[in-house]
């Protein structure tokens, strides 16, 4: 539990300082940092209880794709703009690192292991977000037919 | 405005959405609703070096190489909201191609001190919590802020591509190795990775799989290429780093 809030804290602050990095602007920096949050809580609680690399980060993704949509649509941002910092606690570039820098040590076997589990982050993200993408869709869908019917 | 005027304007508009980082498809998006909105139907395709812009019934076409680069996420909303101003008819054609103009010149910026700042607070990365001690975390924090500021300062310096990502991985690991041979820490690479997490291209890995899948094959594997060259670019300087310091104090 306590380290669910610490890293969520941390969460918080990463997504909001690679924003800041990222040169996003302002008025998406709190949203950046709430979205961040929630898909972290999310992944954390999931990879707690799976013994998984894609299912967590799917979810993750998919936190962050309705959230993000969410608050792209009030504050009237690129949704990118929210994807590029709260997606950076998720995103496998340390994991791809850390796999290929172990090469000397570990032989190639599992250096190409972890490259492969870092793609499968990637699509594992790729797949959430796209689910999103697809929730939000259908949800617009059927607003402009209850505006039709009316 | 005339025709080739709308193309100068379209294609400055492409260009400067895609050296602020965002992605092809809004891009595209982007170029052919303001060719619209100035009444001249384009056609645009992007991959990541270049933009083409294309006039549907005429034989005008004009292509712009940006320089590859990273994120300034603040243009792409300039941008974003004057085309949108345009096409909802709140500004003329005349004071969008003025606006468009001014964007090129003066982009603000976050302060140099707040970029390297929010580095070091990158570096904190939540991935480790079960891993290492809290004690940790101000150390991947301070090597975070230096790799990082390494980083900015030879790709500002060097022409030579990927010289910098290698420079950055090199110092942060001499660094944390010495750390470890003096017995300091436990996890010394983990607080390699982390110190380096600025830096490795995770999101660039994840965006390219994304336009991939969206159906821009060419910009997707040319945003997939560039992400495992500077990523074997910061793995081979770690390396070096790491090789250079054992043998030398073994």
């Amino acid at each position: 539990m306590q380290s669910l809030l610490l890293s969520t804290i941390l969460a918080i602050i990463s997504s909001v300082s690679f924003s800041i990095i990222a040169n996003v602007p302002k008025r998406a920096l709190v949203p950046a940092g709430i979205t961040g949050a929630l898909s972290w809580i999310g992944y954390y609680l999931i990879n707690v209880n799976f013994h998984s690399i894609m299912i967590p980060n799917l979810i993750g993704g998919l936190i962050v794709g309705i959230v993000g949509m969410y608050f792209a649509k009030k504050i009237k941002v690129p949704v990118i703009m929210i994807y590029i910092g709260s997606l950076i606690s998720l995103v496998p570039g340390g994991m791809a690192f850390s796999s290929l820098v172990r090469i000397h040590q570990s032989g190639l076997v599992t250096t190409f292991g972890g490259l492969f589990n870092a793609l499968i982050v990637a699509i594992g993200i790729t797949v959430g977000l796209g689910i999103s993408t697809f929730i939000n869709n259908l949800i617009k869908f059927k607003f402009s037919k209850n505006k039709q019917s009316k | 405005m005339n025709q080739n005027e709308i193309m100068n304007v379209a294609a400055d508009t492409g260009s400067l959405m895609l050296l602020g980082g965002a992605e092809s498809f809004r891009i595209e998006e982007t170029v052919e609703h303001v060719g619209k909105s100035l009444g001249l139907e384009l056609s645009c395709y992007v991959t990541l070096t270049a933009v083409f812009v294309s006039a549907d019934d005429l034989p005008l076409t004009k292509v712009v190489k940006p320089k590859l680069s990273g994120f300034n996420l603040q243009t792409v909303d300039e941008v974003n909201s004057i085309s949108r101003k345009l096409e909802s008819k709140e500004i003329t054609p005349e004071e969008y191609k003025k606006e468009i103009n001014n964007i090129h010149h003066y982009v603000k910026d976050y302060s140099k001190w707040s970029q390297y700042l929010a580095a070091g607070l990158v570096s904190m990365a939540p991935v480790f919590i079960n891993q290492v001690k809290m004690i940790d975390y101000p150390i991947m924090a301070i090597f975070g802020i230096f790799g990082f500021m390494i980083y900015k300062f030879i790709s500002k310096y060097s022409e030579t591509p990927y010289v910098a990502e290698f420079m950055g991985g090199l110092l942060v690991a001499i660094f944390s190795i010495i750390l470890n041979q003096f017995e300091l820490v436990d996890h010394y690479q983990l607080i390699m990775v982390g110190a380096l997490m600025p830096l490795v291209p995770g999101t660039a890995i994840t965006t390219s799989i994304r336009e991939i899948v969206s159906g821009h094959m060419l910009s997707g594997i040319v945003r997939s290429l560039n992400a495992i060259i500077s990523l074997s670019s910061i793995a081979a300087g770690a390396i070096v780093g790491l090789e250079m310091i054992e043998h030398l104090f073994n």
